[in-house]
């Protein structure tokens, strides 16, 4: 982002991300500072499925769920791949083991399906169940 | 609305109240109360004023002055990252959330088989049997052959897919084991049932299911665990395998023809195999042409009990293909299969020559 604006006086607006979340950015930023920049930018499949996270982080991504998406998006946008992993590890970990009714009430989704549509996708869906 | 006396910070709590109330129409309720001794009484609110910066964060009254957040407020990219950390069976079944997870899953579903078969062995990423209900998807992946018949799908569909499959555009370099969850058991939750992929875990599969099936009376003995040994590049590669001896005197026909079928169909032969029953089998050869016939005939003839003279082998190969050819409509005594079937087992030895093969 800062070789794209190639002047170092030009200010940088960051419209999507709010001081509260930027604050949070630069505070995973700090702390993993020193971490080995990961090799291979292609996830392995031990990597890709493992929703492992360190302690650390795993503290850091204890806030509301506006604020863990908050950070998500914002890494996102920033393009940070390790913060934006850690995040959506931690939702995946959150959805873990929940039925799709379950999952919508953690995150207050609305079932947008009709009835029609959705036994339509349980019927797609039944060969993939146990 | 009354007021017990001058008080700054008094006023600019009524002044934030009043804002609030004009925003969130609770004017009426404000209208009723009064500021006495620090606290403003109210009928509904009560707030001490050195609370009230904590207090306007978490306070449920805010919250109703912003509109609760609906659903996940992430990109399709974000959702289909956070769908990719869970194994395949389970990302179909997130479809179900909303429209937005099911449109996000849908979209990308090839990308996720592919990169699940990708995950599960890259030796034989050109082989992998997807389940019936997702042609579409199926005719999206290029290079792979997508049958997986139901045990409640009519053998016509069988054939239909089998046709529709070799119609691909892109080559089919190999079709291979198909099977199906409800005929056998899967223990491996993360591998999705329909992939049959990984020759090594497919054998464990068989072996799973013939431990299950069979408890500890396996029919296998220790040393036949090396006729399931096999290299995984051989078999790719399509090399014809070492035979081995499996007794599968005490199995019953369907089950040494769909157990039969799936193991030799590790050794990496191009021949299409359905488990679900012998018929299915045969049917699906005959579609396919005589090459897979001569399979389906070397397949009977490998795991035939040993103790069945030739004669009677030639007899329940026969028998075998009447049924199959019943269980699909197709005239018996056909002069074209007649021919094929004579041939194979001639070759085989297990039809003296000259002896007629009769299909009533």
């Amino acid at each position: 982002m800062i070789e794209d604006v190639g002047d170092a006086s030009t200010e940088i607006p960051i419209p999507n991300v709010t001081a509260n979340v930027l604050k949070k950015v630069l505070e995973w930023c700090e702390h993993h500072k020193g971490d080995p920049i990961a090799a291979n930018e292609d996830d392995t499949d031990a990597r890709k499925k493992s929703t492992d996270i360190d302690e650390w982080d795993q503290k850091f991504m204890q806030v509301d769920q506006e604020m863990l998406f908050e950070i998500i998006l914002a890494a996102n946008y920033l393009d940070i791949k390790a913060l934006l992993e850690v995040g959506c590890k931690t939702v995946a970990n959150m959805i873990k083991g929940k039925t799709p009714e379950e999952i919508r009430r953690t995150f207050n989704i609305q079932n947008d399906f009709t009835p029609e549509e959705e036994a339509q996708i349980r019927r797609e869906n039944e060969w993939a169940e146990d | 609305m009354k007021e017990s006396g001058p008080n700054n910070s008094h006023h600019t709590l009524l002044r934030r109240l009043l804002r609030f109330c004009h925003c969130s129409d609770q004017s009426s309720a404000l209208a009723q109360g009064h500021i006495s001794g620090g606290h403003l009484h109210l009928p509904h609110f009560h707030f001490h004023q050195n609370k009230w910066d904590q207090e306007q964060r978490k306070s449920h009254l805010f919250s109703r002055h912003k509109p609760e957040r609906q659903g996940l407020p992430l990109p399709d990219d974000v959702i289909l990252q956070i769908c990719s950390y869970f194994a395949f069976n389970t990302i179909v079944a997130l479809r179900l959330v909303n429209k937005q997870f099911c449109n996000v899953i849908n979209k990308h579903l090839p990308d996720i088989i592919e990169n699940e078969i990708r995950a599960i062995d890259s030796h034989v990423a050109n082989t992998a049997v997807i389940d019936m209900p997702l042609l579409h998807i199926s005719q999206a992946l290029s290079g792979y052959a997508a049958i997986c018949p139901c045990p409640e799908s009519p053998p016509v569909e069988v054939v239909h897919w089998v046709k529709k499959a070799e119609r691909r555009v892109v080559p089919i370099t190999k079709i291979v084991g198909i099977i199906r969850s409800s005929n056998f058991p899967f223990e491996y939750n993360r591998f999705p049932k329909p992939l049959v992929t990984h020759l090594g875990r497919h054998v464990a599969y068989y072996w799973k299911f013939v431990e299950q099936e069979f408890g500890q009376a396996t029919p296998f003995t220790a040393d036949d665990s090396r006729f399931f040994e096999i290299n995984n590049s051989d078999a790719a590669n399509g090399l014809v395998p070492k035979r081995g001896y499996v007794d599968f005197s005490s199995l019953s026909d369907r089950k040494v023809l769909s157990l039969g079928v799936s193991i030799l169909q590790l050794y990496g032969a191009t021949y299409l195999s359905v488990p679900v029953n012998y018929m299915d089998l045969f049917e699906a050869a005959f579609v396919l042409g005589p090459e897979y016939v001569a399979q389906w005939v070397d397949c009977v003839n490998i795991f035939l009990p040993e103790t069945k003279t030739a004669l009677q082998k030639q007899q329940l190969v026969i028998n075998r293909t009447q049924m199959a050819l019943k269980q699909l409509g197709i005239p018996v005594g056909g002069p074209s299969l007649e021919h094929q079937l004579r041939y194979e087992l001639e070759k085989r030895h297990l039809m003296d020559i000259g002896e007629e093969v009769i299909l009533d």
